[in-house]
């Protein structure tokens, strides 16, 4: 089982966490999107090997949405962080 | 106008007796005594909620994660970094609702009081039982006394709170109260379990 460190309850399983999204994946300006634009927002998704960012859901614990940086190949988590904290900040 | 009658979520749920294996102490289980619960929710670094609140409890809100305190009538437990559970004797129910929400009027309390059911866990062998179903590392020296964690046991969404070593109270939504004896008295069997009608 994989461990997961909440950034406010600290490590736990993972049963009790859900994946939520892509944590780079941005709403287009709703204005002026087009239907192509928003329809690639809403459903495409890489299917990344490797590195990438993740929102997860603490569902059954404090109910809070955090970030994840973690390994698709190994499982390996690099880092965990609030919503609040930037380490997203220059990650395209 | 009909007889509404105040009715356990555990009514009718309980083989009242001693159950299963006979090894050790085994374990008690009881439905927790009655208490009003409410959920408040609050910014901690705001001192316009933190403040009148603990005035109104007459206990500090815990701020830090899995942590419980208790001024022996009120219990108040960490449920998340801005959501408090506060246990409170029944007798005081009206009034603590309406202090409270008089103390903090702009947040966020939750009288949940009938929507929760709690049972009582006694024994040395609860830590095992629980570990069968909880991912929670549940041995003396990671969760002690005075810790709570909002949890799973099985698929059941759990609140754990540690009341002392050997003592733990476990609350669901009350539509599982079914399901929460089904599970303990399930995993319960093979160390041995008594069933008390509560004090
Ligand atoms: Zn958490």
């Amino acid at each position: 089982m994989m461990l997961i460190t909440c950034p406010w309850c600290g490590r736990r399983a993972q049963t009790e966490f859900s994946y939520i999204d892509d944590a780079t994946a941005r709403r287009p300006n709703m204005d002026s999107v087009n239907e192509a634009e928003h329809f690639k927002f809403v459903y495409e998704r890489d299917s990344r090997r490797g590195v990438q960012y993740e929102l997860w859901h603490h569902h059954a614990g404090c109910g809070k949405f955090f970030k994840i940086h973690r390994d698709t190949i190994t499982h390996e988590i690099h880092a965990t962080s609030k919503l609040s904290n930037g380490f997203l900040e220059g990650v395209k | 106008m009909p007889d509404i009658q105040n009715r356990s979520a555990f009514e009718g749920l309980f083989s009242y007796g001693i159950h299963g294996a006979r090894r050790g102490q085994g374990v008690l289980i009881e439905a927790a005594p009655e208490r009003v619960l409410i959920l408040a929710k609050g910014n901690p670094k705001d001192t316009g909620f933190i403040a009148p609140i603990q005035k109104v409890l007459e206990l500090k809100l815990p701020l830090v994660a899995g942590q419980t305190n208790d001024n022996g009538k009120i219990r108040v437990l960490w449920v998340g970094p801005d959501r408090w559970l506060v246990k409170a004797p029944c007798s005081t129910h009206s009034e603590l609702v309406f202090k409270m929400s008089a103390a903090v009027p702009s947040s966020a309390l939750n009288d949940v009081t009938h929507g929760r059911a709690t049972l009582r866990l006694k024994g040395e062998d609860v830590r095992n039982i629980l570990a069968a179903g909880c991912p929670l590392d549940l041995h003396p020296s990671h969760f002690k006394t005075g810790q709570c964690a909002l949890t799973l046991l099985g698929h059941l969404n759990i609140i754990i709170d540690c009341f002392c070593n050997d003592t733990f109270e476990v609350t669901v939504t009350r539509s599982y109260a079914e399901e929460l004896v089904n599970w303990i008295t399930r995993n319960a069997g093979e160390y041995g379990y008594t069933i008390a009608l509560s004090a």
